[in-house]
């Protein structure tokens, strides 16, 4: 990136281009690697609960990400937001997830309530146990996690616990 | 034994070295909370340089009285030269005679001349040099738990403060807004069995663990509110709620409370300063009472802010972004009653830049030599926390 940088005089989207064909990017992209940061896992958890499905309302998600201590334009220092795992996982950090796992896990959460006071909400439901689900996410579990999801006892549940696993975080 | 004697017995053990790190067995009842005034709390009308007349003449609307005992808006004494706000009489003013608090006026950061709030509070949350590179993974009190064992430090705050953040561990709760947990006990089981193989399993339980202690601790208190007893609220319902935890659950613990960045109306004796100044008083009164009477007297408490304000008011009846501060000690066994630190004549001539109090204690070297005192830290402890820091001695622990 630093040679690019140099050899064409700065131009940032040929600095960009370097980084996304490299090899360490794409080591990035792949499941079960880095333990998420709170934009890749919240967005990840609404991604897979709601598919192509718009979400009307991001203030909630706003919300959850600020709580989370990852909210937009919130960092201060000059370097931006932590990339280390360890900045992310702390016990109250952890612990505000699973809450958030339940949020997103228990139903539409207001993610399709028009913002205003006679907002209409559309339904909508997390559909997690989906085709993306059985066709790959699930070879993915190891058997703790799937002996938990065993134990659920409704579709809110279920989905509660898949976002809570271990598996999911990262 | 003399109560104040016992942080001091503390100090004076020889500690132990164990892989590296102090053995703080001697002091692990000691307890710290540090109080972050972020906004720049205005320092000069809370301890008040009463026989100054450029005090009286630079505030002509915002000053606060000379002591009058006639007088309900006036100061109250201190010592010779200073005096308190009148708004911390019944909670802050008690402790100053039994000696549990001190005030180290012209302390801040005495490299870092931003006068912003941002770049400060990092300054001060970050604990490095601002000449280098700084780390801005590593926090001082992350450095200082680092050193210390059996430390079990928490943040209270909604997110993990820059102060706490680094290589060790440390949880943080929102402590005014803690509600009924959502996650239920079977889930909480669940989850837990999840991560039992995984390298989170220690965070995890750890999280719930403290939720619930936190919960728990929380829905006492709403059970005795419900019995009629007159419920605090803002900052001073926080601080009791701290007090609480601080009293078996955890030793290191940081809280913020903002709202003091007073440029327009804030109000002399009486005000909004004076509002937000109460509510500070009975909050700290409140940790002490609800720590509890043994705990408090190995309690440090310290009450930072970023900088002071301009010496002079502004033409909105408010003060500026300033340098120099007053920062609070308290517990129950420091060396209190006192005004701590270098001085000088609070005068026009001795203004920092003619427009704010100059910093003489600089913050770094004030903690270096309270954690000597408190925690018995050795020399190589406190380098690893402030690189470069000659620790001062106050004399208050």
């Amino acid at each position: 990136m630093a040679q690019t940088f140099k050899s064409t005089d700065g131009d940032i989207a040929a600095v960009l281009s370097t980084m996304v064909h490299a090899p360490e990017f794409n080591a990035s992209l792949k499941p079960g690697g880095k333990f998420k940061d709170p934009v890749h896992y919240v967005f990840s958890a609404v991604r897979l609960a709601y598919d192509d499905k718009v979400i009307l309302n991001t203030a909630l998600i706003q919300n959850w990400l600020n709580r989370l201590g990852e909210g937009l334009f919130n960092h201060l220092t000059p370097d931006g937001y932590a990339m280390t795992s360890a900045s992310w996982n702390g016990p109250g950090q952890m612990t505000l997830r699973f809450e958030i796992a339940r949020q997103i896990g228990s139903g539409s959460a207001g993610l399709f309530k028009v913002e205003g006071p006679n907002g209409v909400e559309k339904p909508a439901f997390p559909l997690i146990q989906n085709s993306l689900y059985f066709n790959g996410l699930r070879q993915t579990l190891g058997p703790t996690t799937l002996a938990a999801l065993d134990q659920a006892i409704s579709p809110q549940d279920w989905n509660t616990l898949f976002l809570s696993s271990p598996e999911f975080m990262r | 034994m003399n109560r104040r004697e016992l942080i001091k017995a503390f100090a004076t053990f020889a500690p132990l070295t164990v892989a590296g790190r102090v053995w703080a067995a001697p002091a692990t009842d000691a307890r710290l909370l540090v109080v972050f005034l972020r906004g720049a709390y205005d320092a000069a009308n809370v301890v008040v340089p009463v026989t100054s007349d450029f005090y009286h003449t630079a505030r002509p609307t915002l000053g606060i009285a000379k002591p009058d005992a006639g007088n309900p808006n006036a100061a109250l004494s201190l010592h010779a030269d200073w005096g308190l706000h009148p708004s911390l009489r019944d909670s802050i003013y008690p402790l100053w005679a039994k000696r549990e608090v001190a005030f180290v006026p012209f302390a801040g950061t005495s490299d870092d001349l931003t006068r912003s709030h941002f770049e400060t509070q990092d300054t001060i949350e970050l604990g490095q040099s601002v000449g280098g590179a700084r780390d801005y993974r590593s926090g001082f009190m992350s450095r200082l738990a680092a050193e210390l064992t059996r430390v079990k430090p928490i943040s209270f705050t909604e997110q993990l403060p820059l102060i706490f953040r680094g290589k060790s561990q440390v949880p943080n709760i929102g402590i005014n807004s803690v509600g009924k947990p959502g996650v239920d006990d079977r889930q909480v089981r669940l989850i837990k069995e999840m991560y039992a193989q995984s390298d989170l399993a220690a965070s995890v339980s750890e999280g719930f663990r403290i939720r619930d202690d936190v919960y728990r601790s929380i829905s006492e208190e709403m059970t005795a509110a419900n019995r009629g007893a007159v419920s605090p609220r803002g900052f001073e319902l926080s601080a009791r709620r701290i007090g609480r935890l601080m009293r078996a659950q955890f030793n290191l613990g940081f809280v913020d409370v903002g709202g003091w960045d007073t440029h327009v109306n804030q109000g002399a004796a009486t005000g909004y300063l004076a509002v937000r100044l109460g509510e500070l008083g009975r909050a700290l009164a409140g940790f002490a009472e609800e720590i509890g009477p043994s705990p408090w007297r190995d309690t440090v408490v310290v009450v930072i802010s970023e900088f002071g304000r301009t010496f002079r008011e502004n033409g909105d009846r408010g003060t500026d972004h300033g340098h120099g501060s007053v920062y609070w000690v308290m517990g129950g066994g420091i060396n209190g009653g006192r005004i701590a630190g270098e001085q000088i004549k609070v005068a026009q001539a001795t203004l920092f830049q003619n427009r704010d109090y100059p910093v003489l204690t600089d913050y770094r070297a004030m903690f270096a030599g309270l954690f000597e005192r408190v925690f018995g830290l050795q020399p190589a402890s406190i380098q690893r926390i402030f690189s470069g820091v000659h620790p001062v001695e106050l004399g208050l622990v």
